[in-house]
């Protein structure tokens, strides 16, 4: 008897514990300060100081900042440097974060469309705007690259999309490999997806078609889409694996 | 409750606590940032320029980045690029990233790893007066063997550089556009403005709107974005938006642009008129019921 009031009351203690822990979670504001680490060490600022280190000429050595300071001038003999923009809505680096390194579409079966997604975000964004293009390094291709077999980018229903203008693609006879982009959070995907069954295919570098925005904005705010990838082949495809390259960079404005 | 049992239950809370509060991150996934977003130099020649890049892995993962240079150009007018391929000397064989001292094409970084590194300019004594363009570019290295069909995926970030090489002469831009709606029943008003460089060299200029009311009064005042406008192109400065809500008669908006600190100023003024129909609408209607309340109690007092 004694024992079960004693575990009733660790526990009890425990939830309060527990449940203290969460209300100062809930109510602690976000530490702005930032890590660096790797197997050797850790370094923890209170400053956000994003970058600081030498920059300079040969008639100089000044040490630039930024983060607090948005945008930070730096003169030389025969130079003057700017670094940053200097109404940025956020002090935190540009940057991007991709769910996934690698789609895998599985056994692929004629007429039956595979579409697997990716999800591309966005973070500390420059009130100026940015864009993410998109390009593949070939269409999907037969390992190994001698047998030549490959799916091709998709034309979609009417054979009219491409790498610049989306088209319906609901036909399962059909057959390709295309995206398109539904926006999360934000609407930073092109207008052209708007309808939810047009898709687009990817710039095929080896090609020389030149790579394309995915998404892009001009608001200072964390933006999130959704990147699927159809792929369907017709019954004649050879049997294999086919695998291709998508690079995805995220740019600034200027 | 004892000193003992409060230390356990705490132990018990902040175990819970930080089991609850770890996110999982999500496995294979691709996560960088980049800093500065931007870096503008201006250099007369010779002269070596050093600036600090600063790269970080985000994720859990070692990733492997190559590092590319690119000229760009304005793609759209909002700011957008688009890079092409250039065989210009000074992009090839002059710009440099350094990691210690040692020109590198490519790094690796651990999880969370952050790198500081030197982008270094060499701007030879013959280099022509001119702008040049390029983004340096970080792209992450997939070399995963996939064993059935896929698409592997490459992540990439970059950074911009404005580089003017010669003496800054007097920038020479047009207000190619200052426009505004004819009529608005409410506020607020959008402007659209857009410059257009025909110099050499970038510009970044400076400007305001000052909107003035019928009776000559000035009720706002609109900071806009310094943006930079790449040489022989023109560019819309983003969010000229005037934040009134309630407007009513004719108004006038002068822009005011300075293209550099030492000028030359641009002003131009257009017009627009405001009337607030759904709002005088309820005034109206408001204004007859009373009235006619009025005019029924007077009707009851005499009456009475």
């Amino acid at each position: 008897m004694t024992f079960i009031r004693r575990t009733i009351v660790t526990l009890r203690s425990g939830l309060i514990g527990l449940l203290g822990c969460l209300f100062i979670g809930l109510f602690l504001t976000t530490a702005s300060g930032q890590t660096m680490s790797n197997k050797d060490y850790i370094i923890k600022m209170q400053d956000i100081n994003t970058v600081s280190g030498l920059t300079g000429g040969t008639n100089y050595k000044p040490r630039p900042t930024s983060g607090e300071i948005s945008s930070d001038v730096l003169k030389g003999v025969n130079f003057k440097v700017r670094t940053g923009f200097e109404n940025i809505a956020s002090h935190l680096p540009f940057s991007v974060t991709l769910s996934s390194d690698l789609i895998d579409f599985g056994i692929l079966s004629p007429t039956n469309p595979i579409i697997r997604t990716v999800d591309l975000r966005m973070h500390n964004l420059p009130l100026h705007g940015y864009s993410v293009i998109a390009f593949e390094d070939h269409p999907l291709r037969k390992s190994p690259d001698a047998s030549g077999e490959f799916i091709p980018d998709t034309t979609c229903d009417n054979g009219g999309c491409s790498q610049e203008n989306a088209g319906e693609w609901t036909n399962t006879l059909t057959y390709g490999f295309g995206y398109r982009c539904d926006n999360v959070t934000g609407v930073d995907c092109s207008n052209s997806f708007s309808n939810s069954n047009f898709y687009k295919h990817l710039p095929d570098i080896s090609n020389g078609q030149s790579s394309q925005s995915v998404m892009s904005g001009i608001r200072a705010k964390n933006k999130e889409t959704r990147i699927s990838y159809k792929v369907n082949i017709s019954g004649n495809q050879a049997q294999g694996i086919y695998s291709n390259i998508i690079t995805y960079i995220a740019i600034p404005n200027f | 409750m004892n000193m003992k049992k409060l230390k356990i239950g705490l132990l018990i809370g902040l175990l819970g606590y930080l089991f609850i509060g770890n996110i999982p991150v999500e496995a294979g996934a691709l996560s960088l940032s980049l800093d500065p977003p931007i870096i503008e130099i201006n250099a007369l020649p010779p002269s070596t320029v050093t600036s600090t890049l600063s790269i970080q892995n985000k994720s859990d993962n070692q990733v492997h980045l190559i590092i590319q240079v690119k000229p760009f150009r304005a793609k759209l007018e909002n700011g957008e690029l688009e890079y092409f391929n250039s065989e210009d000397s000074l992009m090839l064989s002059n710009i440099k990233v350094l990691d210690n001292g040692a020109a590198v094409e490519s790094v690796t970084l651990g999880p969370s790893q952050q790198k500081n590194l030197i982008l270094s300019i060499n701007i030879p004594q013959d280099t022509k007066t001119s702008d040049y363009y390029f983004s340096i570019i970080f792209v992450s290295e997939n070399s995963l063997s996939p064993t059935s069909n896929a698409s592997l995926n490459q992540l990439g970030i970059a950074t911009n550089v404005l580089l003017s090489v010669g003496q800054k002469a007097i920038p020479d831009a047009i207000i190619e556009e200052f426009s505004s709606g004819l009529f608005f029943e409410k506020g607020p008003v959008p402007f659209t403005i857009r410059l257009k460089n025909k110099g050499i060299h970038f510009i970044k200029p400076k400007g305001n709107i000052f909107i003035k009311n019928m009776f000559g009064q000035s009720i706002g005042k609109l900071d806009l974005m310094s943006v930079n406008i790449l040489s022989d192109s023109t560019r819309a400065i983003p969010n000229a938006l005037w934040k009134e809500d309630f407007l009513l008669g004719f108004y006038t908006a002068t822009l005011n642009t300075s293209l550099s600190n030492d000028g030359p100023n641009f002003t131009r003024s257009i017009n627009f008129f405001a009337f607030p129909f759904q709002g005088m609408i309820v005034i109206i209607i408001v204004a007859i019921a009373a009235i006619i309340i009025t005019n029924r109690l007077k009707k009851i007092r005499t009456f009475s």
